[in-house]
This record gives structure tokens, sequence and C-alpha cells, in this order.
């Protein structure tokens, strides 16, 4: 999510609570500074709303799972997982009073601050990343889609290499000797180049476009491979080359997107394990807790 | 015609179904939100199966129960059901004992609640100010009508700090801490004079060139007078060992109970000085210039028959000073000039040496120091109890020892320029809390530094009938099994 | 009449050419010319039905009308009485937290579509209309039916199948065409249209309801039946206004002139009425109507007009709001299409929408909640496809602009893609499923969906059989709530649904102003 100014009132509120809490924490510690923190009054209070606000965070998961719930709009959910999420880290190093803990308690700690560090690595890549995608991928798809659109892009390639072709054939064909000058060199068959090339170079690139040492992977070099090409066919086929560098562009572009969606998306794999995780332990660290 | 892209030709590349379908990023999402919270539950079901409940644990146990760590059930107790596992005092209470704090406290907060464990290695006693001043910052108690203690409630609830319990001692509502709210030493509050009777003058004690024994010339220092009970055995460069009797006698003679923490083997704090270890040696108790003896240092009652009789050894042994001469000094005008000399009887020469001796003791000798009292019709005055103050805190404790690496007077500042015993040489709280403030550069400033909550004056032994099994478990060395 | 021709013909065995000389024996074929009959010998042939058998199957393509010469044959709709459902029914929290969301269609008697009440019956392409509680009719000798398919090549609307065993007359276009023209078939059509669906076909439109029998029967027989041919001017803008259209059959386009070209004000189908604008204001024509297709028009002349808002208040009351209504409507878009010149905007016909589904790309993380939640709320089933073109930073997502000028309507055989007082463009439940709609629509915003639906078994009555049949779907703005589930479930502020040109001009004209300073 953009972090922009309408995140305003979120800011001032979170900035509100961590104040209180900070406040609330120094006049409650600093005169009688030592001693366990989680167990005392406000000690669980911080534990307690700390649990709240992950649990909280965490229910985005939920929410996104049933968005025909009028609970509340998901941006509202999502403002209030980035910033509740964030409180929750000075909630529970509150509550532990700078410690980090022991046993159950040191692994909680860990992995509350892994989430919460992959969180922000998240919503600094959300807030970032969508601009980028939007200038360099100007031909993007749907991330899931992009096979199924790739093997569409390989047939319409195909299909104009095909075309072309059969279109040249059957001009030469038709041009009996009023067209000798034209094409009797060429041997009738102008559109020669075109199949090669579609055969040596384009279809393997359409086919494997992540494999390496490609020409056609990358813009520049496939911008002068196309210029040699125009140069061995005749100026009718060069709509078709266009068309051509056209579907390579955005098969090149589709690469791309793919890239940096698994950067939008890929830190998730990290985030939203290790959060459930977190929860489950922080539930069992709860009752524990208070049972001892 | 060239490629165009058009809203219907893009949507319609799109499988209207893909998002029902499986993909990579999701699916492997999918796998490790299940596989991690479940490594979660396997870890800790880990330490469930061999009942290791140490993960649960907040920190390692304070050194004193650290033999306990296995065994949780010596301190937790199940109280209602699964959901409560918590200490109870009665676990605390099989191997220690805590005594009352005082009898008119308010309630009585169980152990844990200022001895929490699980900690790590660290000292229990070592409580939070919070478990003191949850009663002292703002101190109510209960009336107790019988007994010593008369409260009267409506001062209690009065506004202001001090509130009077009896006549002499005072007492704080509202403490908050020690740097803060903690007020001025009782002994030193406005008013307060040293009780002691023996006259001492500080600063004339410590003048360089002082007449020392032997005629030689000393510089005293503090230690010279002052040491614990444990080292009073080492030398005393100003003692006398003929007097070492009377010493004894001198000090249970004072009549109070002797504080066990001042007579004690422990160098906290300082031992009352003595005639025989300090003074002795310069102050001689010589009674008459005939005799080499000196009187021992105890009370009129055993010095007056000890007088008589070293004064009837010498004239049986020297019959020649019965005869007394004129001392012409003496002579005093419009009376008739006495003969050159008087012939008297041992037991009249006896009876007017002693009365000389005495005359010299009581007037000048021994009041030098001590508060004499002539009751009307005795016949020997009454050495007042010299009031020697061990220590002026009994509610607190100090140590001298441990405050070793700062020199006497940086502290009693005051000593080297006393001239009366009823000056105050105690430091005040500032001296104190220049070194015991809060922070880390600075001496510990809790409540539990000086003072002990549970009453010493109360404590019980308690014998426990714990078997090291107990504790240990199977671990125990087969030497000890038997 | 027909009962007494009828027994002088010949009946010939299924599918056999009717002869010239049979044909000319029918007093309806009695104006065409042998010659002409002689020549299409084959554009006709028999068909005998059993009890039972079907004729012609909604949706199906085909290019053929039916002449009834004996006896009688139901018209229903087999199609489900259904809408593909949206969530938000008044299960209540409890109930939408249990249920899970699966695929299906939502029988019309479960849940009642708000604006129904506006319809009680469903236009077919036959002289009757199918009541929508009941969508069964009877036909009987004498009548034509499949005349929209066999004209305009449309699906056919409705399933009509045997009742009793009949005969019936199977005829291509260039018959009908000509049998159009006769004016005894004309005649016995017309006839047959009066007494049997101008009662419904004027009832069915909500501001004649008031109308009373008496009056109906006096229109009865003055009302004029018009028929025109594709792109034949009904009327034109400026012309005097001398007469109030209902439509019977066809789409009627209705246009304004502006500078520079035509403007689409509004397609009109069956149901539908227009010329009242004119009529009330007493000037002329506001806009030219035009015929798409072969059009069928029910003409009431000024005077019957005039007469019928004098007796009825309520009725005059009605159209003159309704004539205000398109008015405004109508100058509110040539005034937008007059303040924003954009070449790439009008290309992307973004003028033409009114709603559109933006998806702000700098925002956007590709995470498709949008979707998802929009098959979650359409029973498993996206209405909305994340691709499409853009314009500026923002995605113009596949999902139905409800367009100013729905071409998606124009055609629909059933008439069950319309526009809803409210803007937005919905698909009723009788649709056929014929993927009419779908080819219309320039933007690929309706999509067809299989379903799997019980249905009453004919072959095995009292038994119900498991079809697939197909709906079209097309995105209903999720009108039971405030704020369509795509919208609301955008995580990240990215999607929103904007009237186009409030949304754009703002920044655009911004934009502008900016490039003219520097």
């Amino acid at each position: 999510m953009r972090i922009d100014h309408t995140h305003k009132n979120w800011l001032v509120a979170s900035l509100g609570i961590f104040g209180v809490s900070a406040l609330l924490y120094g006049i409650y510690r600093i005169p009688a500074s030592g001693g366990s923190m989680g167990g005392t009054a406000l000690g669980l209070a911080f534990g307690s709303a700390g649990l709240a606000f992950m649990i909280f965070a965490a229910l985005l998961g939920a929410r996104k799972k049933v968005p025909v719930w009028r609970v509340g709009r998901a941006q509202t959910w999502m403002r209030g997982h980035l910033w509740l999420g964030l409180l929750s880290l000075p909630m529970i190093v509150f509550h532990s009073g700078f410690r980090y803990g022991h046993g159950l308690t040191a692994v909680l700690m860990t992995l509350l601050i892994i989430v919460v560090a992959s969180g922000i690595f998240g919503a600094a890549l959300q807030h970032y990343m969508p601009r980028v995608m939007t200038r360099e991928v100007t031909m993007e798809t749907i991330y899931e889609e992009i096979d199924h659109v790739r093997a569409q892009l390989r047939e319409e390639a195909e299909e104009l290499v095909t075309q072309a072709t059969a279109e040249k054939e059957k001009a030469a064909a038709a041009g009996t000797p009023s067209s000798i000058v034209t094409s009797a060199a060429a041997g009738g068959d102008e559109a020669a180049p075109l199949r090669n090339f579609f055969e040596s170079e384009l279809a393997p690139f359409l086919a494997n476009p992540s494999a390496r040492g490609q020409a056609l992977s990358d813009a520049a070099q496939a911008r002068n491979a196309f210029a040699q090409l125009r140069m061995l066919v005749p100026p009718a086929l060069h709509t078709t080359i266009e068309d051509l560098e056209s579907i390579c562009e955005e098969e090149r572009q589709l690469s791309l997107q793919a890239r940096l969606h698994l950067w939008l998306h890929g830190w998730l794999l990290l985030h939203i394990p290790l959060s459930l995780a977190l929860i489950l332990l922080g539930a069992v660290h709860a009752v524990m807790a208070l049972r001892y | 015609m060239p490629r165009t892209r058009t809203t219907k030709k893009l949507a319609q590349r799109i499988d209207l179904n893909y998002f029902k379908r499986e993909h990579p990023l999701r699916h492997w999402r999918f796998l490790l939100s299940v596989a991690l919270p479940a490594l979660a539950v396997v870890w800790l079901a880990w330490y469930g199966i061999r009942s290791d409940r140490r993960v649960y644990s907040a920190g390692s146990l304070s050194a004193a129960h650290a033999v306990l760590t296995k065994q949780c059930a010596a301190c937790h107790v199940t109280q209602g059901g699964f959901f409560s596992e918590k200490v109870a005092d009665q676990k605390c209470l099989a191997c220690h004992d805590g005594s009352i704090h005082h009898a008119a406290q308010e309630f009585t907060p169980s152990c844990v609640s200022c001895h929490t464990d699980h900690r790590g290695s660290i000292r229990l006693a070592a409580t939070s100010d919070a478990a003191c001043t949850q009663c002292h910052a703002d101190l109510r108690v209960r009336a107790l009508l019988s007994g010593g203690l008369q409260v009267e409630p409506k001062l209690v609830g009065a506004s202001q700090n001090l509130v009077g319990r009896g006549s002499s001692a005072n007492f704080v509502r509202n403490i908050d801490s020690f740097e803060g709210d903690h007020p001025e030493f009782a002994a030193l509050r406005a008013g307060q004079k040293d009780p002691g009777t023996i006259q001492l003058n500080h600063y004339r004690h410590l003048q360089p060139n002082l007449l020392g024994p032997n005629g030689s010339r000393v510089q005293m220092v503090c230690t010279d007078c002052h040491r614990s009970a444990t080292d009073a055995n080492a030398a005393w460069p100003y003692g006398d060992l003929q007097s070492e009797t009377g010493a004894a006698k001198s000090v249970s003679a004072s009549g109070a109970k002797p504080d066990p923490l001042v007579s004690g083997s422990s160098r906290a704090y300082m031992a009352p000085a003595t005639f025989a270890h300090t003074c002795a040696a310069c102050h001689s108790l010589q009674f008459d210039k005939r005799l080499a003896d000196a009187v021992p240092h105890d009370k009129p009652e055993v010095i007056h028959p000890f007088v008589v009789e070293k004064l009837q050894a010498y004239i049986a042994t020297h019959p020649a000073d019965l005869r007394v001469p004129r001392d012409p000094s003496r002579d005093l005008p419009e009376k008739p000039i006495p003969a050159d000399y008087r012939l008297l009887t041992p037991p009249e020469w006896v009876a007017e040496r002693t009365a000389e001796a005495e005359q010299l003791l009581w007037r000048k000798t021994c009041k030098q120091c001590h508060t004499l009292v002539f009751a009307e019709g005795a016949a020997l005055p009454k050495v007042a109890p010299s009031n020697f103050t061990a220590r002026y805190m009994p509610h607190a404790k100090f140590d001298h020892s441990q405050h070793g690496l700062v020199a006497c007077t940086s502290c009693h500042v005051a000593a080297t320029n006393s001239q009366q015993t009823s000056d105050l040489l105690l430091p005040g709280i500032a001296t104190c809390r220049s070194c015991h403030r809060p922070g880390t550069e600075a001496a510990e400033s809790r409540c539990f530094e000086c003072h002990t909550y549970h009453d010493p004056a109360q404590r019980k032994p308690v014998h426990s009938n714990f078997s090291l099994t107990d504790f240990l478990g199977s671990s125990v060395p087969a030497v000890i099994q038997k | 009449m027909i009962f007494e021709e009828l027994k002088q013909i010949q009946r010939q065995p299924n599918g056999a050419p009717v002869a010239a000389e049979e044909l000319l024996q029918l007093s309806v074929f009695k104006d065409v010319s042998p010659q002409f009959l002689k020549k299409n010998a084959n554009a006709t042939v028999w068909r005998h039905f059993k009890r039972g058998e079907i004729v012609c199957r909604e949706g199906e393509y085909g290019s053929t009308a039916f002449y009834i010469l004996d006896g009688k044959a139901s018209v229903q709709l087999a199609s489900p009485m259904a809408h593909v459902k949206a969530q938000g029914g008044p299960s209540g929290f409890f109930g939408r937290l249990t249920s899970r969301l699966t695929s299906r269609l939502a029988a019309r008697q479960e849940d009642r579509r708000e604006e129904e009440v506006d319809r009680r019956s469903i236009p077919i392409d036959a002289p009757v209309d199918l009541a929508y509680d009941h969508p069964v009719a009877e036909l009987g000798p004498g009548e034509l039916f499949g005349e929209m398919t066999c004209m305009n090549y449309y699906p056919r609307s409705a399933t009509v199948r045997a009742e009793t065993d009949c005969t019936m007359l199977e005829m291509l276009r260039n018959v009908l065409d000509v049998l159009q023209k006769s004016k005894p078939f004309r005649a016995q059509l017309d006839q047959t249209y009066r007494q049997r669906a101008l009662d419904s076909h004027l009832r069915n439109v909500t501001i004649f309801r008031g109308l009373t029998q008496d009056f109906i029967d006096y229109l009865r027989d003055r009302v004029e039946l018009l028929r025109f041919t594709p792109g034949q001017v009904i009327c034109k803008q400026g012309e005097p206004a001398d007469s109030f259209y209902l439509v019977r059959l066809g789409f009627v386009k209705i246009s304004e002139a502006y500078p520079g070209g035509e403007l689409v004000l509004a397609y009109l189908s069956r149901g539908d009425y227009f010329g009242e604008i004119g009529l009330l204001g007493g000037g002329g024509r506001t806009a030219t109507c035009t015929a798409l297709d072969h059009v069928e028009l029910v003409r009431i002349s000024a005077e019957d007009f005039r007469a019928m808002v004098e007796k009825f208040p309520d009725v005059r009351l009605g159209l003159e709001n309704i004539a205000r209504e398109r008015q405004e409507a109508n100058q509110e878009r040539l005034r937008m299409v007059r303040s924003v010149p954009l070449e790439r905007f009008l290309a992307q016909g973004l003028m033409e929408a009114q709603s559109l589904l933006v998806l702000d790309l700098d925002k956007c993380t590709r995470c498709d909640a949008c979707v998802t939640a929009c098959a979650d709320s359409h029973d498993g089933v996206t209405r909305l496809v994340r691709e499409g073109l853009r314009f500026e930073n923002f995605l113009i997502a596949t999902s139905c602009r409800q367009c100013r000028d729905p071409l998606c309507m124009v055609g629909c055989p059933v008439g069950a893609i319309r526009r809803r007082n409210s803007l937005e463009v919905i698909i009723e439940d009788w649709c056929v499923g014929c993927g009419l709609c779908a080819k219309n629509c320039p933007y690929g915003n309706i999509n067809l969906h299989s379903f799997n639906v019980e249905t009453e078994d004919h072959e095995n009555p009292g038994h119900k059989k498991a079809v697939v049949q197909k709906k079209a779907t097309s995105c209903d703005l999720c009108t039971e709530h405030a704020e369509p589930s795509c919208v609301y479930a955008c995580p990240h502020d990215a999607a929103h649904r904007v009237e186009p040109r409030d949304f754009f001009a703002g920044t655009l004209g911004q934009r502008l102003g900016r490039a003219e300073k520097r």
C-alpha cells in the first residue's frame, strides 16, 4: 500500500499510542528499575495490547478470504494492519521490559522482529514497486496468466510468420514472367530469412524466454537483430517484423513483470508463515505465562 | 495491419477461471503457512513429550534456586485446574521464614509479589521499590489497640508528613524512593543531640603532637579508637592490657542489651570504644603519687575498697609516712600555725589519704570524662551511663567495612572540628545520596539496600524435611543413595 | 376461417416442401404471386409435431419462422428463471459465516430482484408476451412465431413445444418477407396482435398501468401497426411531432445530431416507447429515431395520445417525468461531448462510459483481491478481468462500463439485457445464454459462464435433470451494497469505480493547464 498523506490520521494515532505507552512505561519503570515487566499489571496490558495488535494484523489475511463480508473496507484493514502491526513491536518490547527473553519468549521475540522487519520491508516494496512496475512494464498482464498469455503470443507469432510466408509464396507463384526482375534472383522465397530467423531465434526465445544467452532477451540486441532482419526481407514484410518485434518486447516485459511480481509478493512467503507461527506461539505463551 | 491492443483483445486472452487454479507462489505460501506453525507445534510438543517445561520459563532461576531448575513442582502448585500453576507461599515457607514486617501493616503480600524468580541469576532479596512503596508511598496502618503501638487514626490520615507515635518516634507516611521523599535520618533531625555522656573532644584528640604514652608525641587517627568488634582483638596503639579486665566489665556494665550486629563478628559496625583499648595509655588513673598503681576503670564502689586496700598495704610497709610534715603552702592566713608535723595512726592516715585520693578521682580524673552524680547522704558518687550509641539507625543496616574505600572523615566530616560530645557526627542522608542514587554509574539506591522487610527480631528457624532426591531426582550421586 | 382452409389442403409428410398451389389456397398467401412461390418452392416446408415435441429451443440460432396451421403449441422459457445470484441476501452475518459461496443460480422465487415489479412479462418473438410469474403461453392456428429470428437472425427467444399434435409451415426469410407485404397476412397478424397482445403490451409499460379496459378497447382499433426495414428513419429531429410509438419488435436507435457527428442517446427495444417529448412539448421531434433492424411499432396518433393524457392524469404525470429525465440526460451528454475533447480518452471509449472500474497502478500491488472479491460475491464467477488498456497511470479494468450507448443491448432476442432506472446495465433472469451481447460488447465486459442447473425433464415428467446452462454475466455494480465488492476489497486504495468524466476531467484539465503555461 502506498504510504501517503491519507495515512496521516493513522500516523498520528499510532504516534499517540506509542507516546502514551512510552510515557506509561517510563513513569512506571524508571523509579523501579529491574524486576520482570511482563507479569506486572502494566506489563500484561502491554502484552495484551501487543497480542491484540498482532491478531488484528493477522486477521487481514482472514479478511481477504471473505472479501464480500461488509466488515470494514479492505483498505481500512490494511492501514490498521500496517500501523497496528508496527505498533505491536514497541508494545511487546515494553511488555518485555527491553529484555530478549528466554526459551519460548526468546523465540517469540526473534519471530516478532523478523515478522515486523519483513513487514516493513514488504511495505516499502509495495510502496515503491508498483510505480516501477507501472513505468517499466507497460504491457503487463495478470501474473498468474503470464504463461497462458505467452502461449498465445507464441501462436500469434507463428501465425504471423506462416501468413507472411504463405503470402510471399502466393505472390511468387502468381509472379510469373512479369515479375522476373524482382524475384528471379531470390529464387521466389523472399520470406526465407524471416522463416529462418523465426526458427533459429524467435521461436526458441518465445518458447523459453528465461534461457540465457539469447539475443532477444536483451532490448538493444533485439533491436539490432530485427534491424538486420529488415535489411534481408522486402519492405512488404516489414509490418510483420514490426509485429514480431512488439511480441518480443511484450515477452521481455512479461519476464520483467514476473520478476517484479516476485519481489512484490515474495516476501510474503516469509511474513505470513512466520506471523502465523508467532501468533500460535504467542497464544501458547499467554496461556502458559498466566498459568505459572 | 499492425498489432493493436484493445481492451477486448486483452481481456479475452485471460482464462476467466485463472484465479481458481493453484499458482506456485500461492501454493508455497500455503505450504509454508501450514509448515511453519506446524514446526512450532512440533517444537513445543518435543518439550511436552519430555515434560520439560523450561521452555515456558521466563528466565533462569536465581542462583539460590538454580538447583530446582527441573523441579517445577518444588515451587509451583496446581491451583484450580490446568490454568493456574502459580507459586504458593506455603512452598516458600517450607524452606524460608518470612517473619512479619510490622504488627500494624495493612496486609501481607504474597512472597512472589516481591521476590520474583526466573529473572536470571539475581538476588531474590533485591526487591523492587514498588514492593515497599505500595504501602510506604501512602502509608496506612491498622490501628492496634492492644500492644505497644497506639495509632491515632486521625493523624494517620492527615496530610502532614510526620506522624507522631507516642512522643518520641516519628514516622513518615509517604516515601516514594530513597532519592526522593526519604526523610533525613531520625537521629539527625532538627534539635537532635548525641545523648552520650562521655566528655570527648574529637578536635583536641586529632591535634598533632599530642602527649602520648611515656612522654612520646603522637598523631591520632580515627581507627586508633573506632574499630569493629571483630578487629578489637588486634593490637591497639593506645591500649593498656592491664585495664582489660575492667574494660570488659565496663561494657557489660553499660546496662543495655548488647546489639548482636555491633558485638557480633561482622565488621559492619564500630564497637563502642573502651577505656582499656583507647584511653588507658594516655589517661592514667593513678590516685596517689606514693603508689604506682592506678585504680581500675570501674564503678566508685569498686574503686573505693581498692584505694583503701592499697593505702593500708602501703602504710603497713612504710610506717614512717605516719608522720605527716606540715605543708607551708597550705597554711591559711589568720589561723594559728600548726605544728611542724603531725603523727597519725595508720587508720587515720588511710582515711586521710583515701579522702585525698577520692577527691582527686571524683573531682578530676574521672570527672574529666564521666558525669558523676553525688547523691545526698551517699558516700560515693554514681557514674552516669555513657549512653553510647552504637547504631544510630535501628531500622536500617549499614556496613562500615563496605565503605572502606573512603576515608572516615570524608563522610564524618564534622568529626575533626567537633569539641562537644553532644555533636552528632553521623553523616546525613545527603552524604549517602552522593553515591547511592539511581542510574547505572551509582551505588544501589533501592530500599532493600538498607532496610530489611522481614523483622529480624521475629525471625524463627525453619526445619525443612526435604531430601536431596526431592530436588535432584535420579541425578543424586550413587554415593549418597544408600 | 383457417380451419376451413385447412380441410382443403392435402397434408404432406414432414419436411416435404409445400407446393405453391397448396400455399395459394391459404388466405394469407392470397396476395403472393404464384411465380414467386414457384421459384422459392423449397423455402416453405411442412412440419408435423407430435404432442410434446420441441419445435425450437431458446438460444438456438435459426433462420426460419413458423406458421401454425393446426394444433396448439406452448411457448415457454425453459431456462431457469434465475440470475447469477449476487451475495448479500438477508441471511445475516452468521448465515454468511457458515455458508460457503458456490457457483449457483438463484431461483427467482427465493431471490427477487428489486425492480421486478416494473416488468410483468417477458417480450418474446411471438404475438404473445410471457408472464413473468408463469412464463408459458399458448399459440394456436393462424399464429406466426420466430419472426425476429427469421428476419434479423437473432437467436430463438423461447422454447416452443407442441401441446397437441400440430402442423406448421416453416418458412425462410424470403417467404416471410413477401408474406409481410401481403395485405391479408398483415391484416391477420395485426388482428392477432390487437386481440391478443396489445393489452399486455400496454400494461407492461409501467406508466400505462393506469389505463382502463375501456380505453384499451377504444385504442384497439385505432392504433396503427407499422413496419420498418433496417436503417429506415422513423422520424427526424426537427420534424413536427405527430405520434407516439411503442416498440413491438426490433431495436430503435435514438440519436441526436451535433456538430461533427451523431450522438446515440439510446437504443429502444420491445416494451419501450418514444415520441412523448415532442407531443408533450407540443413542438417538433427532439431526436432522430432510426430502425436498427426489422422493427415493428405500434403507433398511437397525436389525437389519441392527447385524449389519453387528458383522461388519465397519472399517465400524463408519468410521461412528463420520463420526458424530463430523458431530456436532462440528453443535455448532459451533449454538454459533456463538448467539454472534454481528448482523443485518447475518446478513442478508448471512456467518454461513453458512465462508470469505470479504474485501478491506480501506482498503488496497485497486483494482489488480485478485487478479482477474488468479485468472484466471491458472484458465486465463484468473476465479472471483472484485471487486464485492459491504461489511461495515464490507471488501468481501465475489464468490467462493465455501463455505457451510455449500450451496444450490448442491441439484438438481445429476449430483451434480457437492459438498463435499470439507475444507470447499471443488468442481465435479467430469462437470459437464454445466446452470447450475442458478449459478442456485441466492444470491451469484452460480458462473459458467458456455464452453470449446472436442474430443470424439469420433459421426456420424463416429474423428474429433474442436470443440464449445462449458459448465462451471460456482467458487472452489476453490486447494487445490493453501497460499494462494489472489488472496490471494497481493495486493500491498497487502488480500485475505484468512477464517473470517467469527473474523474479524469480534473486531472486532464490540470495537466492541460500546466502544459499551456509552459
